[in-house]
């Protein structure tokens, strides 16, 4: 886990744009570890003052992933770009709420969610997990949100390579992931 | 085999208004089976009952791109 609230990418930069173009191509090249699919990203440009920014993969839809098991891969986050607050003159992205998922051809298995400002009880990181096994459980269901901290997009995809066979695309896929983690992407 | 190199790009597509409701539609039509309009007005009356359900929040995360 990296950080147990709001999550401030460390590594800032001298302007706005700078700053959310690193963040994002190390999002992307993370990703690119176990998909071809790319991200997009959406900005209200008629609300100029408002630094709240949207990235999504495959246009919010599930991408297929390669592994014996058939999983597919959702990601969608929330970010805003913020002064930095060690140093006024410089920027640094935000995450404010995520949403990554592995999913059956059906629904989410495993989902990892951050939505706080979305009007509900929960507002901490949380995990779901639906199994079809667990139907039955009065304990545990798919509606429990089970308590995370903050949980960076890089380890969703690690887990989803070593536990859950999912096939890398790119041989030095652990070192990307290490390294764009550490470059401040850890959305 | 992997591939050593990285063969995505890495320029972000920026989403226009346009897409910015085909996305929220689509989305809301593959996770909810309804139209991003309905989405919309039943949560806005408070009519998802299941609010914690996973699709529910697949699609409501994506509210900003239809809605400042």
């Amino acid at each position: 886990m990296s950080c147990t609230s709001q999550c401030l990418c460390p590594l800032s930069a001298h302007s706005e744009r700078a700053a959310e173009r690193t963040f994002t191509r190390a999002l992307q090249q993370a990703v690119s570890c176990v998909t071809p699919a790319v991200l997009s990203n959406w900005r209200d440009r008629s609300q100029p003052d408002d630094h709240l920014c949207s990235l999504l993969l495959n246009n919010g839809h599930p991408v297929s992933l390669a592994g014996t098991l058939r999983l597919y891969l959702t990601v969608t986050l929330r970010y805003r770009i913020v002064t930095d607050t060690a140093d006024r003159g410089r920027w640094a992205i935000r995450t404010e709420q995520y949403i990554y998922s592995l999913r059956n051809e059906e629904t989410d298995v495993l989902a990892y969610h951050w939505h706080p400002g979305l009007g509900q009880r929960v507002t901490w990181p949380h995990l779901h997990i639906q199994d079809p096994a667990l139907q039955d459980s009065v304990f545990l269901s798919s509606r429990k949100h089970l308590i995370t901290g903050h949980v960076a997009l890089e380890e969703v995809l690690l887990l989803a390579i070593e536990e859950f066979d999912v096939q890398p695309r790119l041989a030095n896929w652990r070192q990307i992931l290490e390294e764009t983690r550490r470059a401040g992407a850890g959305a | 085999m992997a591939a050593q190199v990285q063969d995505v790009s890495l320029e972000i597509h920026e989403i226009s208004p346009t897409e910015a409701r085909e996305i929220f539609d689509s989305a809301a039509q593959y996770y909810l089976k309804m139209s991003g309009e309905e989405f919309l007005k039943r949560w806005e009356a408070g009519k998802f009952e299941e609010l914690d359900q996973p699709d529910v929040m697949h699609v409501a995360v994506l509210m900003p791109l239809v809605r400042p």
